[in-house]
Order: structure tokens, then sequence, then C-alpha cells
């Protein structure tokens, strides 16, 4: 199964090659993962952790290196020294579970419902409200742009 | 003509603030076409609302690389104008985005400064926070790429303010659904529509305002994508043939690839390299073609390309877009085995906004004898096909004409008003496949 999901760049077997971090045990922590794996479906700010869980973090940058990609992840958890894998660790990184947004669509929904917007529940689309404007509004605009 | 299609974008601008600010029309949707200015006129609008008129402005973008754009863009551009943005907390403050002065950064909602000024964030986050926001704490929402946001993520941002303007492309990639949508086909809200279709849907007598020219592509390319992805939606480029000219130092030697280069340089902007027929159905991944793809590239970069009149052009200023990530990938071995480094091989959901001077692109139908949605898809080759100021080398097997000519579009019965989107893809494969081989464009092996 792990195998597969390599096939399909949804589980990186990566090399750490380098751990940038200047205070032991602290964030910040950025590591390089090194990877030959041909399927990636890594970007930037994608979140990648172990398979234990117990380092995690996000993409900030990856490049082709000559002999694969270069991940470089800035971690969010696991930067203590007991949990930290050491530079040659080779093992399994993944992307994480989507966050769970129940409890929070719960209350927008009930906010919405109460609100009912015209636009987001009416009919019709509601009436407009016209402003007191004077003069053009792209000449506005173009003397507002920092440049001109 | 360069006038007069500068004084067409300058008009669309100012019906458009006129629409929104003077007007304060509830709903003014933008549609635009690829490289049409769509972020500046983000910017006007917000500048304008906020500066000139005193309102408090939200702008939505799907992706964080977009937000970020457009906060670089209004700090830099404008004075004195209140930005924030709104992120999430999980993912930080991206490293190049901490230095640039003026943004104020905010993971909470309930601390952001009120009065007069613009927030920025995704449509997930402003989504999450709806309810801390309240209702109308904006005078006026604008969406960036709305046609890359699904309604169901937009819906609860209607509460946010009384007025939205979502400006987008609409015949780019529509939002990815992981769910069976056929039952919502009938439903009283297609929640898994782009958002400003199914606003219009809803709305049919909202204002639009299309973007008349594009200032990325040549009329060359206009001539083939405008026809083909956009058949109501009239625009025409804003740029001239001697403000965009590929030159290349070296001379060809005839080959298949010289001889498409050598097109590209006499004028031609899209250019097809075919390649004999071969069935790469299923999981397969076409080799051979990922090869002459990494081979365009080699020899465009030996024969010493120029942007005429502006730069010499580097490995940095060619992309690669292919549409499945796995053939993608052997594109990039083939280019690493030969010492290419920098060009950006990548998907078109990650093309979407972005340019390269050259393109080189693999087309969806290649090798693909039973035409199914995926390919088909009208949005994914509308991608590929207008992302290039200079060039585009489009790569594919032969037998397109004729796996379109044999496809059996399915009889299935459909919920009343349910589009097809097969058909719609189907439609404009075959008129961009119909233009390229009139006008000459098919480079075959001799």
């Amino acid at each position: 199964v792990r195998e597969r999901e390599r096939m399909m760049g949804k589980a990186i077997r990566a090399t750490v090659t380098r751990i940038i971090q200047p205070r032991p045990s602290r964030k910040p922590c950025r590591l390089v993962l090194h990877t030959e794996q041909q399927v990636l479906r890594v970007r930037r700010g994608t979140y990648l952790g172990t398979l234990n869980g117990n380092v995690g973090g996000r993409v900030i940058d990856e490049r082709d290196s000559p002999t694969g990609r270069d991940i470089t992840v800035l971690l969010e958890k696991g930067v203590r020294r007991s949990v930290l894998p050491a530079v040659g660790s080779t093992e399994d990184w993944i992307d994480s579970d989507p966050y769970n947004d129940r409890f929070q669509m719960n209350k927008v929904r009930a906010a919405l419902k109460a609100i009912a917007p015209a636009l987001a529940y009416g009919d019709q689309l509601p009436a407009a409200s016209p402003r007191q404007i004077r003069g053009n509004l792209g000449s506005a605009a173009a003397r507002l742009r920092r440049l001109t | 003509m360069i006038a007069s299609a500068l004084d067409l974008a300058r008009a669309a601008e100012e019906r458009t603030l006129d629409l929104v600010l003077r007007e304060g029309q509830p709903l003014v949707v933008i549609d635009s076409p690829p490289g049409a200015g769509k972020t500046r006129l983000v910017e006007s609008i917000v500048a304008t609302a906020v500066q000139h008129v005193g309102l408090r402005v939200a702008v939505a973008a799907a992706r964080n690389e977009q937000t970020y754009d457009i906060l670089r863009r209004l700090a830099t551009g404008f004075r004195g104008m209140s930005i924030q943005a709104l992120y999430s907390r999980r993912r930080g403050v991206p490293q190049e985005m901490a230095g640039v002065p003026g943004i104020g950064w905010q993971t909470d909602p309930r601390n952001l400064q009120r009065g007069p000024g613009v927030v920025v964030a995704t449509v997930a986050k402003f989504r999450l926070s709806a309810a801390d926001l309240g209702p109308n704490s904006f005078d006026l929402l604008v969406c960036d790429e709305a046609y890359q946001v699904g309604y169901r993520e937009f819906h609860p941002l209607l509460m946010l303010a009384p007025q939205v303007v979502p400006v987008g492309d609409p015949g780019q990639l529509e939002p990815l659904v992981r769910a069976d949508v056929a039952r919502f086909e009938a439903a009283p809200f297609k929640v898994h529509w782009p958002a400003p279709k199914e606003l219009l849907r809803r709305f049919s007598n909202a204002p639009v305002v299309p973007l008349p020219v594009s200032v990325r592509l040549l009329q060359d390319t206009v001539n083939l994508i405008q026809p083909s992805f956009y058949p109501s939606l009239m625009f025409r480029s804003a740029v001239t043939r001697a403000e965009r000219r590929l030159a290349l130092r070296a001379r060809g030697l005839g080959s298949q690839i010289d001889r498409a280069l050598d097109q590209l340089v006499s004028g031609a902007s899209v250019v097809s390299v075919v390649l004999p027929p071969r069935d790469v159905s299923g999981d397969d991944v076409d080799d051979e073609l990922a090869e002459t793809c990494a081979a365009i590239l080699l020899r465009l970069l030996e024969r010493g390309p120029r942007w005429e009149g502006q730069r010499a052009l580097t490995a940095a200023d060619i992309g690669c877009a292919d549409p499945h990530v796995r053939s993608g990938a052997l594109i990039r071995r083939e280019l690493l085995r030969r010492g290419i480094a920098g060009v950006m091989v990548d998907t078109p959901e990650i093309w979407q906004g972005l340019q390269r001077p050259i393109m080189v692109v693999k087309h969806p139908l290649s090798g693909v004898s039973r035409l199914g949605e995926f390919p088909l898809t009208p949005g994914r080759l509308c991608v590929m096909l207008s992302r290039h100021q200079l060039g585009c080398i489009v790569v594919t097997r032969d037998g397109i004409a004729e796996a379109l000519d044999g496809h059996q579009h399915d009889s299935e019965s459909r919920p009343a008003g349910a589009e097809n989107p097969q058909w719609s893809g189907w439609l404009a494969h075959r008129e961009l496949w119909s233009r390229l081989s009139a006008a000459g464009r098919l480079v075959r092996a001799a």
C-alpha cells in the first residue's frame, strides 16, 4: 500500500540531509529532505509529517537537485532533540489529514441562516445603493498609484 | 492598435469603478480573458474604494500565493492605505512576505482594525472567520480568480458585505470537486459550480463587465483560443508582433524540432510537434513524448533564444505544462539527465495565474483513444495555451482529429439544466485542432 502511495506521490521516501536549527531543541527548525522519488505532489505550503505523527511541518521550498529533489520543511512540531530525525535517516513522509472545521462551520452556517443575506438566499438582486462621488474614478485610481 | 486597445482597457476599468462605487450595484461580475490585468483592476477597485471613497474592503483569493501577490502589489503600489492580512496560524507568515512593509498580519479576525482599509485573505480563511467577523463587516467584497472558487466555499462570504465583485477568467479550470455532483445538477443551488457562474445563473440581470484586451497574448494566439475556449467573450491582443519577437542566435538544421522553433521565430505563436500515433492508455506514461519535450527545451536553449529588443532567455524563462503529475515527473527527470535546471514543470492547475515567455505543453488528448472527461475538460488545455508571452509548442501524438471524430458522446439522461462538460470540451478541442491544422501549425516528422 505504501509503495502505491509513493508511486502516486502521496507518500515520500526521503532522507534528512540537513538540519538548520540555531538553538537546539527550539524553533525555528528547518529540515532539508532529499528524495529520488519521481512523482511528487508536494507544493510550498503542503504539510508533511512522519508516519508516527511526532514530527511535522510545512514545505517552504522545493527544488531540483542533481540526483532528485530537495524539499525544505519548516517544522511546527517535533523540534526537540529526542524526536528530531537525525541527518542521514530515511523514512516516509505523508500529507496530513485535512483540517477539521466542522465546529467553526456550524457556527458560520447558523449565522448565515439567521442573517439570510439577499445575495445568498434571495430570488431577486437587491436594489443598488448609489453614492455621490464626483469626478472620474478611473483618473482617481491612476492618481493613487505610486508610480503615476 | 496599441492606443485603442489600451483605451478599451481604460474604459472597462472606468465602467467597473462606476458600477461598483458610484452606482453601488450589489453584484458586478468581471469576466476576464488570460493576461487581461485582473489583479491590476482589483488594485484599482480597492485603492479607489478605500482611499477615494473611504470604504472597508475585503479581498478574497483562492490560494495563499494569490493573496501574497495582492498584498505585495497593494503595499508597494499605493501609499497610506491600511492593509491587513488575515491568515491561518497553522501556516504562519512566509519569510518573503515578512519583510514587506505596511502590512498588518492577524490570525484572529476579532483583532482586525476597523475603519477604511483593506483586509486580504483566502476564501477559506474568510469562510471560517465569517461568524466572528459578523454580517456586513465590510462595505465591499472583491474576489480575485473567482472562477477557481466553488460556490459552496463562496456562499458564507456573501454575509460579509452588501456588495460583491467576483473577478475571474471563465475559460480556466473549474474548482476541483471530489464528489459525484450528479445529484446537485438539479438542485436549487449549484454548489459545485464556480461562484460567479452560479451567481449569474441566479441573478441573470447582474451587470457583467468583460475585459476587452489581453496584454499577455499575441493576436495570433488570441485568434486560436478565443473562438475555441471563449466563444462568448470577445477580446483582442494589446501587444504588437514587434514587441513580442522571439529570435534564435543559431540556425536550425531542418529537424522536426528545429522546424517548429523556426515557425515560432517566423511569427506563429502556437505550433504543435506531432509524433507518430501510439495508444497510451491506463497508467502507462509516454516516455518518448517526455523525451521529446525535454529535447525541445534543450534545443531551444542550444540555439540561443532572445526576446528581441529585451533580453536573452534562460531556462527560467521557459515553462513546461503536463496534465499528469506522473508524466510531468518523467519530463523533469529527462531535463535533469540532460543537465537543464530551472525550468518549471507542473500541471495546469498550478500554472493558473503564471506566465513565461516560452511554454512547452503536452496536449491532454495525446495518445488517448477513448476520450473521457479529464482530457476533454476545456479549461485544462486553455490554461496551458494561455501562459506564453512569445510562443508555445504543443507536443502530442498524431490521431487527435481521428479520436475527436470517433468520439461517441454519452447519451445518459441528465437533469434539466445540467451541463455536459464533455460536450463543451469536445467542441473546444475540435475548434482548436482544426484551426491549428488549417494554419499549417502541425509539424510532423519529415
